[in-house]
């Protein structure tokens, strides 16, 4: 149960770590024509495919190592300009706000789950 | 590399691309008014610059750089001013073919870019301290 919630808060950093990528890319060529904006495939998909190395309780442990910054996907963003650069400076703001949340609230559990085990051993 | 390092090598290639932007623009209006040296020579041609997508092998990120810096084909501006040294045997002088405004406009997207490429250093940056300090004991 512990492994399970650390493997899962963990795999939730690296996914929120390889979309952080996947913005800085956009970002960095937001001037580049014809270039096609990217992110990476939701989380939730990730955990259907089992592309995550979260064991399954029901099933057994599957290790399907495959990290999650390879499942980068080309995704329509909100215009194309003239030359063809799908990239909205506004979208990716709004994706950068979204990942620090995120990323806040799995570290912040993290933490707290930790304080729990320690408090358990403690006792 | 991590994922978190290479967003800030994409970033910082983003910076470094659109400060020659920045560069390229102000060589543009500081020339403004560059004419030639001698009679009917050419002035001061206005420069442009475009960028290209490349991936980094060894880390995989999407960085940017410069594909080219080539010279705009557009005509010059003649003006009459048979008093200048660089006029022809008609007294025209060609100026340079640089709107201000165009560049004015360039310079402040350029800006804007570069501002973006720091936010996003700014982001990973606090990402990566969050996990430093899930080391952190009792905070």
């Amino acid at each position: 149960m512990q492994e399970l919630l650390f493997q899962l808060a963990t795999s939730k950093t690296s996914w929120l770590a390889a979309r952080q990528a996947a913005v800085a890319a956009n970002i960095a060529n937001i001037n580049t024509a014809g270039y096609r904006s990217v992110d990476v495939k939701p989380f939730t998909e990730l955990i259907d495919d089992g592309m995550l190395n979260i064991p399954n309780p029901s099933t057994d442990d599957k290790l399907l190592g495959s990290s999650p910054a390879s499942a980068v996907t080309a995704k329509k963003g909100w215009e194309v300009q003239q030359s063809g650069n799908s990239v909205s400076l506004e979208q990716e703001m709004l994706k950068g706000g979204e990942i620090q949340q995120d990323y806040a609230l799995s570290a912040g559990i993290t933490k707290t789950f930790h304080r729990m085990l320690l408090a358990a051993a403690k006792a | 590399m991590d994922a978190l390092q290479s967003s800030i090598a994409a970033a910082s290639s983003g910076l470094e691309a659109q400060s020659k932007r920045l560069r390229i623009a102000a060589e543009n209006l500081a020339n403004a008014q560059s004419t030639g040296a001698t009679a009917g020579a050419d002035p001061y041609r206005r420069k442009t610059i475009s960028f290209q997508s490349e991936m980094d092998r060894s880390t995989g990120a999407a960085l940017v750089n410069v594909a080219g810096i080539e010279a705009d084909q557009r005509p010059f501006e003649l003006r009459f001013d048979p008093g200048n040294a660089a006029a022809d045997s008609t007294g025209y002088v060609k100026y340079p073919n640089v709107n201000p405004l165009i560049e004015l406009a360039d310079m402040r997207e350029a800006n804007q870019s570069y501002e973006a490429n720091l936010q996003v250093i700014k982001q990973a940056r606090d990402l990566i301290s969050m996990t430093i300090d899930l080391l952190r004991s009792n905070s």
